[in-house]
């Protein structure tokens, strides 16, 4: 019996199945079907418009020139000319895509996999394919997903691990019974806590006669309960002859004490049967032989003529059963293989392991290997490792699609993210699709970060596992004293290892604190007090945040604890060196600018659902923030979540901000929400226009004080999702640099001017000298009795002088000139602004003029234009008076100081304390809030700062100070040569109606709401 | 009652396969967030013995099972995804393995675990 049998329950259901008529076709001769059965079983791959990966031998050009060598590139060919791959398959083609293109082969197994395809083809006489490799490479896994793709049946994977082959052909077999039988009667007692303690003893005996150390087919699980792995212990292709013989006798023997013998029809006998490979071959399944050179030597004798039969050098054969007529066994004497009974859907994979993996591993064969011909798999690559990490995070492998079309991908990443969304569901049910977690969701429509990090990963396992390369440890690593052949196989570094390490971090567990933290003695109240979880209501979405935190610690341990723990100091050092090479922690402070900017895959794996792309899930996102923070206002409210502002009206905000994030830069306006209790409903989202004294423009209508944005109201906008990149991009402006300029031009002009007075001066006192001169010239001629030479002289002298005076007309016109054009610069950089400065810029440039600032960077910083990515601006937000008694005092301004690193999208918000909600608020948000009002604030907020500028040059930190005074007024007496730290907490309450002091009030910028244009 | 007015509110019957169906829903996404990765892409969700499972017991489109045999006949069916394994089967993880790796279909193992 086993579950595949048609008298079998679940053997029936499946006959009853609408997809009967497809079974049959691949349990159909070939020489039977038809053309219309091949349309329907034959499925093409890599057609126009659905390219398919695969890797191979190819020229690959590069600077210089161009050789052959190994590429990931793909398939594409016209479906009805071309030739693309076919698969078989009974499943739809959307069924049979979705698992190929979510199961795909990594990157150097692509070329097996096209192969084995290649052979099942109908025509083909070479079914079988031979790959040998490293374990826990996926070999077996291909062999299974080629089953999968081609039948509704459930593919079988035979473990050849210490089995006599021979019974593939013919075996021994128990038969236990359906659901009446013996196994599930000896079953249901043991749960139902009736089994005899002489049938439990017998059942132990029986264990310790069968079980191996690899495996327990009898297990006991608790005192007397045992779990039975019937199908295994029922065949003699899984335990051996002499094994199923004593289950026989033992298994009859507690049928006997429980009573289930019904005189003797229920007892168990043996039979000779057709063993699972003529089973198959009979009704055209796909198999895998997992492991074969883990076989027993000698046991696969019997089989030399069938495998010649299935590599299609012959085309019939016969085996005869050894075990028919053997002490009265029945059974089929002989079977005959012939090629006009191959069916569709029959082939085999053999997979074995490379012969150094363990003593139990055999050398095959020459005969094996002549007639199989294995294959070795290719070394594992870094793409290999990528491609594995995202199928296992996402369930498609990213890496590899987006390879083969990247520069669609780069420019259309959204089609990108629905074109996975597809393959993550390509074929699958409704049921199957509700039971995607949403963490692979939100990764996908993340695929970018996704595919980052396992970049990011994959370089490092690779290295990792070419360090445990015995060879390549003592040659290339200089790790020769560490690294042995033992060492070596006991570390190996394959997917299941990395499998198991993604696994432990997607659950949350407890973090350590920091190495340098503090706790207290705990109090006697503590102590009394036993402390209370409720498990049922643990935050889900804080789990997905940390993911990448938690990934990056247990990959550390990892590292650790296989290398330093074991005394590897050497491999150990070489593996944290590995490891911020490849960004998988935070490389220290070494000056190099570009490496500071790399995501860790910390960073780039803590994704929210505040990342998530999807804009309904946002919109809902945004529905509760924005509930919440109204709701803390104005407690009064009972309204529900819906009746103050809709998911879909939120969805139609939130495509609005996107459509014009990019020009609020430019219109320095943001949104935040309507505070307003009585138009919030049809309003949520209100608008803040930035005001800035830095601005030379004319206000169309200064603000009142009132107007102004308070704290909460300016933080709010940074936490609603959809909404915070526009706002993000509101915030600055170019008003510093028109400053600056303006300043420049007008100094410079002044400087020309009295240039050019001193000029006019020097040419009144030559015009006189040149008159003089030629007054006495005049007279030397005429009255005089001067000489020739005198007068030869006297006229050389008048010439220079007449030279010096056209020379200093000439210099004052160019003088001129140059106020004429300093002025007009200043014109028109009032009138154009930004668009005026850029062309001013270039301009001085192209003529090299000395107009070049020394600040310019800082002032980049502070305007958010800089190269680095880095910005710095600081807002100032309204101090609500109401509680004040002195109604007369003057008002009073908060700075809210906006750290960004544009290229890692990190964002560090110092001010004044705010409410748990906001705090909360910004932690999904990833936006990190230092309060600086805390004690201790210097420290964080100069630890906040040296995180995000980690690794850029001393200079940055530098121009950040000077970023800083533009817009904050720093006591010099107290605070020259303070940290930024510092001089931020002791600026905070600097601002009190100070903008009336020119220095002060030219550095203020803030946000004040506008009021809603008449109809 | 005149016959030929169709009442709108729903009928105690459908209110409760609503209900039924919202409670599932709510159990099931509630226990498919963590899996193990078992032998060709079946996974494994481990569930806190509570009202959730007895739920998702409950639901026709999972088959429970209480041995490996029962375990081995529901993963080779291909009309059944889901399979419930409840705390008191004769099934333990190293069987589970064993049958997912000799049977490479892809299914959706839920495994009822006491609290202790």
């Amino acid at each position: 019996m086993t579950p595949r049998d048609p008298q079998h329950e679940s053997g029936k259901a499946a006959k009853s199945a609408k997809q009967d008529k497809k079974e049959s076709l691949l349990k159909k001769k070939v020489a039977e079907l038809t053309r219309e059965d091949l349309l329907e079983l034959m499925k093409p791959l890599g057609t126009t418009g659905l390219p398919f990966p695969m890797w191979g031998t190819q020229k690959i050009k590069h600077e210089g020139g161009a050789e052959l060598g190994q590429a990931l590139t793909f398939i594409e060919e016209d479906p009805q000319d071309g030739e693309p791959l076919i698969v078989l398959s009974e499943k739809s083609f959307d069924e049979a895509w979705g698992i190929i293109a979510r199961e795909l082969p990594t990157p150097s197994m692509l070329p097996i996999f096209r192969e084995m395809l290649e052979r099942m083809a109908p025509d083909s006489k070479n079914r079988q394919f031979f790959v040998m490799g490293d374990p826990g490479m996926g070999k077996s896994f291909m062999g299974g997903m080629i089953g999968r793709v081609m039948s509704r049946q459930s593919p079988r994977v035979y473990d050849c691990g210490g089995k006599q082959m021979n019974s593939m052909l013919f075996e021994m077999v128990l038969d236990f019974g359906a659901g009446d039988g013996p196994a599930a009667l000896i079953d249901q007692a043991m749960m139902d806590g009736k089994l005899k303690p002489a049938s439990v003893s017998v059942l132990r005996t029986l264990a310790d006669e069968i079980n191996t150390t690899d495996k327990k087919y009898i297990a006991e699980l608790a005192d007397g309960v045992f779990e039975i792995d019937w199908e295994a212990i029922g065949r003699e292709s899984e335990i051996g002859l002499s094994k199923i013989k004593i289950v026989e006798d033992m298994i009859n023997t507690i049928i006997k004490l429980e009573g289930f013998d019904k005189g003797g029809t229920n007892m168990l006998g043996m039979n000779s049967q057709f063993g699972p490979m003529i089973t198959d071959f009979v009704e055209g399944n796909f198999a895998t032989y997992d492991e074969y050179n883990k076989s027993k030597q000698g046991g696969d004798d019997a089989l030399q003529t069938v495998l010649q039969f299935i590599n299609g050098e012959i085309d019939e054969c016969t085996v005869e059963n050894p075990l028919k007529g053997k002490d009265g066994t029945s059974g089929p004497t002989e079977f005959t293989f012939r090629r006009e009974d191959v069916k569709a859907g029959w082939g085999i994979l053999f997979t074995g392991n490379k012969s150094k993996d363990g003593a139990t591993t055999r050398a095959l064969n020459k005969s094996v290997y002549s007639r199989l011909g294995p294959r070795d798999l290719p070394e594992v690559s870094q793409e290999d490792w990528q491609h594995r990490i995202c199928q296992l995070m996402t369930g498609v492998p990213i890496s590899t699609w987006y390879h083969i079309m990247k520069e669609d991908a780069d420019a259309n990443p959204d089609d990108f993210a629905d074109f996975l969304w597809h393959i993550r569901t390509s074929g699958l049910t409704e049921d199957q699709v509700n039971a995607i977690p949403q963490s692979q969701k939100v990764w996908l429509q993340n695929w970018q970060r996704v595919n980052d990090a396992a970049e990011k990963l994959g370089n490092f396992f690779f290295k990792w596992r070419d360090m445990l390369d015995v060879e390549r440890a003592a040659y290339v690593y200089h790790l020769g004293d560490e690294i042995d052949d033992d060492f070596s196989a006991e570390q190996s570094l394959d997917f299941r290892r990395v499998i198991k390490i993604l696994q432990k971090a997607s659950k949350p567990r407890a973090k350590l604190k920091a190495a340098n933290s503090k706790t207290k003695i705990p109090t006697k109240t503590t102590l009394k007090k036993a402390p209370v979880r409720d498990h049922f209501n643990v935050k889900r979405e804080d789990q997905e945040m940390d993911y990448g935190t938690r990934l990056t610690e247990i990959l550390i341990n990892d590292i650790f604890e296989s290398s330093g723990a074991m005394g590897k100091e050497a491999l150990y050092a070489k593996l944290l060196e590995e490891a911020e090479n490849c960004a998988i922690i935070q490389q220290e402070f070494n000056g190099d600018a570009e490496r500071s900017q790399v995501k860790t895959i910390e960073q780039l794996l803590n994704i929210t659902e505040f990342d998530n792309a999807d804009i309904r899930i946002q919109a809902k996102i945004a529905q509760e923030i924005f509930c919440k923070m109204l709701r803390e206002r104005h407690p009064e409210i009972e309204a529900a979540n819906n009746e103050i502002v809709t998911i879909d009206r939120m969805v139609e905000i939130i495509q609005d901000m996107r459509s014009t994030a990019e020009a609020a830069r430019e219109e320095q306006k943001i949104a935040i929400q309507n505070t307003d209790i009585n138009t919030v409903m049809d309003k949520p989202l209100a608008e803040a226009k930035m005001l800035d004294y830095a601005d030379i423009s004319d206000f169309e209508d200064e603000p009142s004080f009132y107007d102004v944005l308070t704290l909460d109201e300016f933080l709010s906008a940074f936490v609603i999702p959809g909404v915070t990149d526009k706002n993000f991009n509101g915030i600055w402006d170019n008003n510093l640099t028109i400053l600056t300029k303006i300043k420049k031009y007008s100094e410079n002009k002044t400087r020309v001017e009295e240039d050019k007075a001193s000029q006019e001066t020097k040419l009144k006192d030559l015009e006189s000298k040149l008159s003089d001169k030629q007054d006495e010239l005049n007279d030397a001629k005429t009255i005089s009795s001067a000489g020739p030479d005198d007068i030869k002289a006297l006229e050389e002298e008048v010439d220079a002088l007449k030279k010096e005076v056209k020379d200093s007309q000439n210099m004052i016109s160019n003088l001129l000139k140059d106020v004429d054009r300093n002025q007009a610069a200043i014109e028109r950089i009032e009138k154009d602004g930004m668009k005026a400065v850029d062309e001013l810029e270039k301009q001085e440039k192209d003529t090299d003029s000395m107009m070049t600032d020394s600040h310019a960077e800082s002032i980049s910083m502070a305007e958010n234009r800089s190269k680095s990515g880095i910005g710095l601006t600081t807002i100032f937000c309204r101090v609500d008076d109401a509680g004040q008694s002195d109604k007369n005092a003057p008002p009073e301004y908060t700075p809210v100081h906006v750290l960004r690193h544009a290229k890692t999208d990190r964002t560090v918000i110092i001010g004044d304390a705010i409410s748990e909600t906001l705090k909360d608020a910004f932690k999904k948000a990833k936006i990190n809030y230092v309060d600086f009002s805390q004690d201790g604030a210097e420290t964080k907020i100069n630890n906040a700062i040296d995180e995000m500028i980690r690794g850029m040059d001393a200079e940055t930190l530098q121009n950040l100070n000077f970023a800083f005074s533009y817009r904050n007024t720093v006591d010099k007496d107290k605070l020259e040569g303070r940290d930024l730290g510092n001089k931020i907490v002791s600026s905070r309450k600097v601002v009190h109606d100070d903008n009336d002091d020119s220095e002060v009030g030219a550095k203020l910028k803030m946000f004040y709401k506008t009021k809603p244009k008449a109809a | 009652m005149n016959s030929n007015i169709k009442s709108t509110e729903p009928s105690p019957k459908e209110g409760s396969d609503a209900f039924e169906k919202l409670a599932r829903e709510i159990a099931r996404r509630d226990a498919l967030e963590h899996f193990e990765f078992l032998p060709h892409n079946s996974k494994l969700y481990r569930v806190e013995k509570s009202w959730k499972t007895s739920i998702i017991k409950d639901d026709p489109k999972v088959r429970e099972v209480g041995s490996l045999l029962e375990f081995e006949r529901a993963v080779c069916d291909s009309n059944i995804n889901i399979i419930f394994i409840p705390s008191t089967a004769l099934i333990s993880d190293d069987g589970i393995i064993r049958v997912c790796q000799r049977n490479a279909v892809g299914k959706t193992i839920l495994k009822e675990e006491n609290d202790d």
